[in-house]
């Protein structure tokens, strides 16, 4: 039907898209950056794949799961660290996301340490992969687009003014905080579906990093823009399969050129719906 | 709750803050009447806004009591202080400023709204009714202010003048009881402190708010406030109508000197 190459392709983005909607809406809408999203991935991840292998449950089952663990953990975690101002949440979500894969690799009995845990069900196909990337977008959508979604733009523009006009900027960040780790644990829950082998390293502080870059990259404030950076930073380097020891390296370099070029990322503040109305406009009124 | 027109909206009893020595309010006391317009006057650095700060919780006060609406809010949180029906504006405005004109007064009427996270996530009937009612009631508030054409805009482009209004249709939607002005009329010519005054006054006309400003330009002071106070170095100088005050010899002395 469709061969195992564009399968992995096509489930490894699909499976990043979901990881970094979630990053966008906490590093994009909310202004909170996290440097510990894979230990929210690698969360999900071991909950659902220990859900499908020990406890036989069924594959969408075990992924909520997953996904309801990561948030657990976020929400306890969240409530110790949020009222942290920016940098020294960044440095606790570093040092969390750390925590945990060491944690896996220690845990041998329960995760199978640094060999991996295996033996897990193949069951996330690309369909499967795809119509997950759809229902993340719907959801992160209707998210932003209601009163909670405003309640984080709100906190990202401002947290006095936001805090004055009714909005209870702690909650909301906790809240922001912990649907950021669903949709990591979801992503993971998923990929250790198709990967049928999980280990700590995967998980590792370069992944966390990874995810954020694809945030700036697509674009902070852009939830369309998110999808377009995680397709560019996961569909680059199959094309440059030579180069992909030098894929960190690109990377790197591609936030340094955004940041000098286009700080607000490819799709800054803007979905792509806006950016095809400011074309037409921009042609309309050239044309006159 | 509060039907006695003789207890006051906002009561403020010895109010004190301190940052490490200083004392920025000392033993301040305040009594402001519902429908009232009340002014807070003083020289830059007597605390003014830190009084504001302190009703809205974003300080809490070292000493003394703020009662608003019969209930004591000392110790109340910035977002409780707007659910309860105390709005403000800030002296160096604060937009939302990479939103819509329209986003920042949506976000504000979202205080009095209710749909649920579930609501929200799958676009039920509740969350498309609620959400048109809100954009409707916004619309309503920026015309008020005279803001209509300028809704799709990015609020940090708007010209000052209309960042202003545009921060004080967002305070009024929050549907408050009491209004907070620090400053209205800051950087404003002659012409344009004479255009909010109307403005300001026909705000508290149709509208059923007390309003408590910050105000610099007394002629401003003059023309909306009845009752006001004067303060110096975190202490009052002297309290009553304008036209006492303005005899009074310490406030002469200390801030209007040969301006009048």
């Amino acid at each position: 039907m469709i061969n195992s190459f564009y399968e992995g392709i096509i489930v490894t983005c699909c499976v990043n898209i979901i990881a970094v909607l979630g990053m966008s809406v906490l590093t994009g809408f909310t202004r909170l950056f996290s440097f510990g999203n894979a230990g929210f991935m690698a969360i999900g991840a071991y909950t659902a794949a220990i859900c499908s292998v020990q406890f036989h449950l069924p594959f969408f089952l075990a992924i909520i799961c997953g996904a309801v663990a990561a948030g657990i953990i976020a929400y306890l975690l969240g409530s110790l660290t949020i009222r942290l101002r920016g940098d020294y949440f960044l440095i606790s979500c570093l040092g969390f996301g750390e925590c945990v894969r060491v944690l896996f690799l220690y845990l041998r009995n329960i995760t199978g340490g640094a060999v991996g845990y295996t033996g897990i069900p193949y069951r996330t196909t690309w369909v499967v992969a795809l119509v997950c990337a759809v229902a993340a977008f719907i959801i992160a959508w209707n998210l932003i687009h209601s009163r909670f979604g405003q309640a984080f733009s709100a906190i990202r523009e401002n947290e006095v003014a936001a805090a004055a006009n009714g909005i209870d900027v702690v909650k909301y960040k906790k809240m922001s905080f912990v649907f950021s780790a669903v949709f990591a644990g979801w992503a993971g829950g998923l990929y250790a579906h198709y990967l049928q082998h999980i280990t700590p390293v995967l998980f590792n502080l370069p992944k966390s990093c990874e995810l954020v870059i694809t945030t700036v990259l697509g674009g902070l404030g852009s939830l369309t823009g998110s999808v377009l950076g995680t397709l560019v930073v996961q569909l680059l380097p199959e094309f440059f399969r030579k180069f992909s020891e030098y894929r960190m390296l690109a990377y790197g370099i591609a936030v340094v050129l955004v940041i000098l070029l286009r700080p607000a990322g490819l799709m800054g503040y803007m979905e792509f719906p806006d950016l095809i109305r400011k074309i037409t406009k921009k042609k309309s009124t050239g044309g006159a | 709750m509060n039907t006695n027109s003789n207890t006051p909206l906002l009561e403020m009893k010895g109010v004190e803050k301190r940052f490490g020595g200083v004392r920025a309010i000392d033993h301040f006391d305040l009594k402001v009447m519902p429908r009232d317009i009340y002014g807070l006057i003083g020289p830059n650095g007597a605390g003014k806004t830190t009084i504001f700060n302190t009703i809205t919780g974003i300080y809490q006060a070292d000493a003394g009591q703020i009662i608003f609406d019969g209930k004591d809010i000392t110790k109340i949180k910035p977002h409780q202080a707007a659910e309860i029906g105390i709005a403000r504006t800030f002296q160096n405005i604060r937009l939302f400023g990479n939103l819509s004109v329209k986003m920042n007064v949506i976000i504000a009427c979202n205080m009095r709204s209710s749909y649920s996270m579930a609501d929200a996530l799958l676009r039920l009937p509740r969350y498309r009714h609620v959400t048109k009612n809100i954009e409707e009631r916004a619309m309503g508030y920026l015309e008020f202010v005279g803001l209509t054409d300028k809704a799709e805009d990015i609020a940090g482009s708007l010209p000052y003048g209309h960042q202003r209004k545009l921060e004080i249709a967002r305070a009024m939607a929050t549907e408050p009881k009491l209004l907070l002005l620090d400053e209205p009329a800051a950087g404003m010519n002659e012409e344009e402190s004479l255009d909010l005054v109307n403005f300001v006054k026909k705000l508290h006309q149709d509208n059923p708010i007390t309003i408590l400003m910050i105000e610099h330009h007394m002629d401003v002071v003059s023309r909306l406030c009845e009752q006001c106070t004067v303060l110096d170095f975190g202490k009052t100088l002297a309290q009553g109508t304008v036209e006492e005050v303005k005899k009074n010899e310490a406030v002469v002395a200390a801030y209007l000197g040969g301006e009048l």
